[in-house]
């Protein structure tokens, strides 16, 4: 990365611009049984993400702050990476979005919105909000990344959703486990996944609907959830309301947004976005030689490890001669994280970090490191993380032809003044 | 009588708590305009990818690819279409690849069309 992440002033700017906005709109008048939320404005501020072609606007949705614009149609938005470093829980108005069909919901009615479950169950259901609520509740807190957050970094360069490092993000999840639920329903024997299919829709008749599957074994594990609550509020919209599948540990792809049925099957299913989207190479590494092609491939799985440093940004400069305490995140597929290393010169020497506070094993993980550069200079700070099952991250990229996992060791340049 | 909010973007956290201590009520959101635009071109492509591409998708999924070949290009053509459900005509097929490649072929749309001082997305004549 040879540029910062964004022009922090520009952000202040677009803030400054909305806040003047929003205060001169003022809190609208009651209209009648429909709580609305509707753009305060569009930012003309730009950022630019440390890639070739990595021009974005900053833009305003529904419910959300400015955030990286990847497209408008549908709704896909990064965020900034700032904020990974002003909390270790992403708030909901600066949490990332990503669709992959341009029909999705805008206006759903929480008492009249139900969730079917059906297929292989001894008793087929057809739950409201309020009944789900009632089925038990459980706070996890848990990381979300898309499968393709950081493709913009691949070299060669993949096609696709060209992020940052910006399309994850860390929230406390409210909901049911979706075993609670599978229970009552009663599976019938033979069962072998779920599928989950959302609101959201192709914009013509022949797309193949947005619908993703877990093994039986996987869906009943107690920690896979439907959820209603991020962060203890409701979902915004564009993070799924009224309800979505929340699967600890796992890429995003399963994370099914505005729930509409969960169809129980007796094989695997195959459509197109289990049995050819979302597919990484079958090997360890999920990787292939750069720009070669997978012969064997299987679905997406668990996040690859990873850690970033938030206290700074490439580019930034810190005192010589006088200690900084450089923080960060990391976190990984779920088994635990167990150090976190951290280097200024370029990966020759390594330092053990502290770790803060353990909000369980699918949580970002604070650490810190104080650190103290004795002369003026160039630094190249580097981190990586280590979890429970011996995993850390590559000192160099892997690859797949798809642009998932991304989880090299992360390089922050700074200087020493 | 259910009371509601009209709530702007961003509005803070006083009115955000009074919706939260609402009773359930429709949540409702009104999407920002999609102001991003293909390219205004004279090839033939350039009318057939604005019947058949941004008629479902935003035109930033172009202008964002990094720099790709025109196979690729002619590929995610046939993808939309086989795949993805298109209804694009096999006579247009290559004309609105020829388009995509001239135009997003060299991957600095996204630079180009987001650049602070861009003029409107859409308004550059080729």
């Amino acid at each position: 990365m040879t540029k910062s992440h964004l022009d922090p002033m520009e952000t202040q700017a677009a803030r400054r611009r909305l806040l003047r906005l929003g205060a001169a709109v003022g809190v609208g008048a009651a209209l009648g049984g429909v709580t609305r939320f509707a753009l305060a404005a569009t930012s003309p501020a730009t950022v630019s993400l440390p890639f070739a072609n990595g021009m974005r606007r900053m833009a305003t949705f529904p419910q959300k702050r400015p955030l990286i614009l990847l497209t408008s149609r549908p709704p896909q938005l990064e965020t900034p990476f700032k904020t990974f470093n002003e909390g270790l829980f992403t708030p909901n108005d600066a949490f990332f979005v990503r669709y992959h069909w341009s029909g999705i919901p805008t206006d759903i009615d929480p008492e009249t919105y139900r969730l079917e479950i059906k297929g292989a169950v001894d008793k087929p259901m057809s739950l409201s909000l309020a009944e789900i609520k009632k089925m038990g509740e459980v706070t996890l807190a848990a990381a979300h990344q898309c499968s393709g957050n950081s493709r913009g970094f691949f070299d060669p360069r993949v096609n696709g959703g060209e992020s940052g490092n910006g399309a994850m993000g860390n929230a406390k999840w409210t909901g049911v486990p979706l075993k609670n639920i599978l229970e009552k329903a009663g599976l019938k024997a033979g069962a072998v996944q779920l599928a989950f299919n959302g609101l959201d829709h192709p914009p013509l008749g022949d797309g193949p609907d947005f619908i993703k599957a877990l093994d039986v074994d996987h869906a009943m594990d107690g920690e896979v959830m439907l959820a209603w609550a991020m962060n203890g509020a409701d979902l915004p919209m564009l993070n799924g309301y009224p309800l979505r599948l929340v699967v600890p540990g796992y890429y995003g792809t399963y994370w099914v947004k505005h729930l509409s049925d969960i169809t129980v099957l007796d094989k695997t299913l195959d459509n197109f976005w289990m049995s050819t989207a979302y597919r990484i190479p079958d090997n360890a590494c999920a990787c292939v030689d750069p720009g070669g092609k997978m012969t064997k491939s299987r679905p997406i799985g668990r996040f690859a490890i990873r850690s970033f440093i938030t206290s700074v940004l490439d580019g930034d400069k810190i005192p010589a001669g006088k200690a900084t305490v450089l923080r960060g995140i990391a976190f990984d597929g779920g088994y635990g994280l167990t150090a976190v290393d951290v280097s200024a010169d370029g990966g020759r020497s390594w330092h053990r970090a502290k770790l803060g506070e353990d909000h369980g094993k699918y949580s970002f993980r604070e650490w810190t490191l104080e650190f103290k550069p004795a002369k003026a200079g160039p630094l190249e700070l580097k981190v990586r993380a280590f979890n429970s099952i011996g995993q850390t991250q590559p000192t160099e990229a892997l690859w797949n032809p798809s642009g998932y996992m991304r989880n090299v060791v992360e390089t922050t340049h700074v200087t020493a003044v | 009588m259910q009371t509601t909010w009209n709530l702007a973007a961003g509005m803070g956290a006083a009115a955000l708590l009074a919706a939260l201590s609402a009773p359930a009520v429709a949540l409702q959101i009104t999407l920002p305009p999609d102001d991003a635009a293909l390219e205004v071109s004279t090839m033939p492509g350039y009318q057939k990818a604005l019947q058949n591409c941004t008629a479902c998708h935003s035109a930033q999924y172009m202008q964002t690819q990094p720099a790709s070949s025109q196979a690729w290009w002619s590929a995610e053509v046939q993808k939309m279409k086989k795949v993805y459900g298109a209804p694009i005509s096999d006579a247009d097929m290559e004309a609105i690849a020829a388009y995509m490649y001239a135009i997003y072929g060299s991957g600095q749309m996204a630079d180009k069309v987001n650049a602070p001082n861009a003029r409107p997305a859409g308004q550059d004549k080729k």
